[in-house]
């Protein structure tokens, strides 16, 4: 199986060559013992040749192996700047991130007071204060680091403290020193190692500003920062002096970026859900059934693929007056099926062939905005998570009278009406108080019930239910359930999909098995629930958890073969 | 079998407004496999908050193993909890996404003061084995490597690798397709078994508790309206709202 914590190919090549350049800073100066960085002004600003590379300076001496040596003060700089703000940020984001209350408060506003305070400023003011020099730089920067940093401590301290994973542990025993050292800080460094890398590349880059405005690192000593300030006087007389300094900052700033921003993508990658096992066997396509010539919803052959076939070639049809149940684990392809008959399929998601007829018409062979309009007064999507499915911040009678205006309906009494009868329909009490509320301030089976009137309100003749009750309690199902039959006396088709077998053997009229992709199995509800005629539908029957099988093993098929 | 837990008169309110838990009693005997099951917003993850100690209640008792823990913290309460262990619905935030999975188990045994080596590699290994994870082939992994039963088993093997008293598992199966949640409700089920370890299983799902449990509490606004052995819940059930929640599950 593929290893997830490896490092992005770019981040890789980043690190590799930052490694490279340490190496060349630390090693290249003790090779050459100081010969190439004697002052002789009789070499003095030569242009780039065989034997100074990148040409020599105001004193004579070679500008590739000085970048070297200048590369240690400016590393070792960034480095001791990284250290101390990294550190002074452990201690304060752990201090606030675990104990919060009263300490994180304090700490905060101090946190707040200095990275409301111009950086370079603060900088300045210290430098001023205590002269300039390497220790004084390290001094200054990591002050004005430690904000950014303690910060990162403290939200990761923060969330991981109500963690179910930290929890887990302080519920077994473990004392807050360990939660904290073992179980909090080594995802917190996970967290700070992009900090680290980006702050590298900021800290280099503000010891070279600092150093270039003559602040930073005594003339005495060579900085790249420091090399460039030199250079200024002789910008048209020997521009090579000034141009490598400058590209090797941006090199190396560069690469520290590119390396931090893979450590992020790392670390969100490790957040992913985790892979579906792919199957072991491909299931058994069950045949392909001619729908009568009257289906609501034809869909015939479909296929979909995102990297890869999530459907393969799939049949169904949904008669008016019928509730077809669409049955299936998590990742088997139910909802993208139905997103791809309301023709809102994810980026990324395409068809790959198929048909699908809805109400006799081809909707592919319209124009998209024929298709849109059709579609919108032909088909209700009744989606699962009633929270994302509505906008936080309009009032729901407002999304709902969206829903209705785009039926065509435009006077403004009309519409108000409308939207009150259909939140009575769905059975909101208090429609008018409902219709007026955000969907933050009503309950998961209010928001539910408003998504079900959304989907009415075109009155369409099909309606797709994604698990419209798996986030319901048993009574607020109910009314859902409820109003879906009520649909269905009234002649509408609905697409019922569920992974609850027992609501799907009271609600639906026939029942579609969906495994991996295919429809493993198709029949009247009664037919393939009480004589399943595949192993998988016999799994799902014996896996149902119940008071009857009681002392029983679950998923165990009695009379069947091994699954 | 002797008493192990006794919850009494426990109250809780957020914020000084709604009573969140209203005179809570209930029993856990050694051993016993008790469901708790209720409605969102019932109170029923408060419960286990309070056995966790993240919340602390305003009155009333939590006695475990014959230790008044209500008002327990630090380390006192950390030595009188010794046996408790949770498990939560999302195996995926319960685990650490670093390490891998082998190492997570261990780090129980590593909590509870196993100091030989040895020894705790191996009861790893059997429990892995016993969860149905082949240690050598999934040891090493990392959570993000794991579907999301088997890392539900794995929470589960953190949990009971060091041999709990009491079992907590909040909606332990409700994320789980049911094939899988199949899988994981036979494990609990043998794994108590053999084991002897009492579990507070919380679930909203009648037809898990049903199986699982031997005993049954059901909570309705914070309040315990019902309590008896499974079979008589279930055949003779006596308040209006476990009627209600018995006939959804009877209809045909």
């Amino acid at each position: 199986m593929k290893r997830r914590r490896t490092l992005p190919r770019g981040g890789r090549l980043a690190l590799v060559l930052l490694l490279l350049l340490l190496l060349a800073v630390l090693l290249v100066p003790v090779i050459d013992g100081g010969r190439s960085t004697v002052m002789d002004p009789a070499r003095r600003l030569q242009p780039p040749s065989a034997a100074h590379l990148f040409g020599t300076d105001n004193y004579g001496r070679d500008i590739l192996i000085c970048l070297f040596e200048g590369g240690r003060a400016t590393l070792s700089i960034a480095a001791g700047t990284i250290l101390l703000g990294c550190l002074a940020g452990l201690v304060i984001g752990a201090l606030s991130g675990f104990f919060g209350g009263r300490v994180d408060w304090l700490l905060m506003r101090f946190n707040d007071a200095l990275l409301s305070f111009p950086s370079i400023l603060l900088a300045l003011l210290f430098i001023t204060v205590l002269g300039g020099g390497r220790w004084q730089l390290i001094l200054a920067m990591g002050l004005m680091f430690t904000p950014s940093f303690a910060r990162v401590v403290r939200t990761g301290f923060m969330q991981q403290r109500s963690s179910p994973h930290v929890i887990r542990v302080q519920v077994m025993g473990a004392s807050p020193w360990r939660v904290m050292t073992v179980h909090i800080l080594p995802l917190i460094l996970v967290r700070l190692s992009s900090a680290i890398a980006i702050g590298l590349a900021n800290a280099i880059l503000t010891e070279s500003s600092l150093s270039f405005l003559g602040l930073g690192i005594p003339p005495s000593e060579r900085s790249w920062g420091r090399m460039l300030h030199d250079a200024q006087s002789f910008i048209f007389e020997a521009p090579w002096f000034a141009v490598f300094p400058g590209l090797i900052i941006v090199f190396t700033v560069l690469l520290a970026f590119i390396l931090g921003s893979a450590l992020t993508e790392l670390r969100s990658a490790t957040i992913s859900p985790g892979d579906v096992p792919a199957p072991e066997v491909a299931p058994a396509q069950h045949p392909v059934v001619e729908p009568p010539a009257d289906a609501l919803l034809g869909i015939h052959e479909l296929t979909l693929a995102a990297d890869e076939e999530v459907v393969h070639g799939i049949s169904l049809h949904v008669s008016a007056g019928e509730i077809l149940g669409l049955v299936g684990e998590s990742g088997s392809g139910k909802t993208m099926t139905a997103l791809a008959v309301a023709d809102l399929l994810p980026r990324g998601v395409r068809r790959r062939g198929g048909r699908i007829q809805i109400a006799g018409q081809n909707p592919d062979l319209l124009s998209a905005h024929a298709r849109r309009r059709y579609l919108a007064s032909k088909v209700g999507f009744c989606y699962q998570d009633a929270l994302t499915a509505l906008n936080p911040l309009l009032p729901v009678g407002r999304q709902i009278a969206e829903s209705v205006r785009l039926t065509g309906v435009r006077d403004t009494e009309a519409i108000r009406a409308r939207v009150l009868e259909l939140l009575t329909k769905v059975h909101l009490a208090e429609p008018e108080t409902v219709a007026r509320a955000l969907p933050h301030e009503l309950s998961g089976g209010m928001r539910q019930r408003v998504l079900l009137a959304m989907a009415l309100a075109a009155e369409p003749d099909l309606i797709l239910a994604d698990e419209p009750t798996a986030a319901l309690d048993g009574e607020t199902a109910d009314i859902v359930l409820e109003e879906l039959g009520r649909q269905r006396e009234q002649g509408r088709g609905i697409l019922f999909i569920s992974h609850d077998i027992d609501i799907v053997r009271r609600l639906a009229d026939r029942v579609a098995v969906m495994r991996h992709g295919r429809i493993v199995e198709c029949g009247p509800t009664e037919e393939v629930l009480t004589r399943p005629q595949t192993d998988y539908t016999r799994l799902l029957l014996a896996s149902q958890p119940s008071f009857a099988r009681r002392g029983l093993l679950l998923g165990i098929q009695t009379g069947g073969e091994k699954p | 079998m002797s008493e192990l837990l006794r919850l009494t008169d426990l109250r809780l309110a957020y914020t000084g407004e709604r009573l969140v838990l209203r005179d809570i009693d209930l029993v856990i005997r050694e051993g016993d496999v008790t469901g708790l099951i209720g409605e969102s917003g019932s109170g029923k993850t408060t419960i286990a908050r309070l056995l966790s100690g993240e919340l602390e209640a305003e009155s009333g008792q939590i006695i475990y193993a014959g230790t008044d823990i209500t008002h327990l913290r630090g380390a006192a309460r950390r030595r009188a909890t010794q046996g408790m262990a949770m498990v939560f619905q999302d195996p995926y935030t319960s685990l650490d996404t670093w390490r891998p999975v082998a190492a997570q188990v261990e780090e129980s045994l590593i909590i509870r003061g196993e100091r030989d080596r040895d020894e705790r590699r191996r009861r790893v290994a059997a429990i892995l084995r016993a969860v149905g994870l082949d240690p050598e082939r999934y040891g090493s992994r990392v959570p993000a490597e794991l579907s999301g039963g088997q890392r539900q088993r794995v929470a589960i093997a953190a949990a009971t690798v060091a041999r709990p008293r009491l079992l907590i598992a909040d909606e332990a199966v409700s994320a789980l397709d049911i094939p899988v949640q199949a899988q994981i409700l036979n494990l609990l089920a043998l794994l108590s078994g053999s084991m002897g370890f009492a579990c507070l299983f919380i679930s909203h799902d009648l037809n898990v508790v049903s199986w699982l449990c031997d005993h049954v509490a059901v909570l309705h606004e914070g309040e315990i309206v019902e309590y008896g052995e499974t079979g008589r819940v279930f055949t003779n059930p006596q308040h209006p709202r476990t009627q209600a929640l018995v006939r959804r599950l009877a209809r045909p």
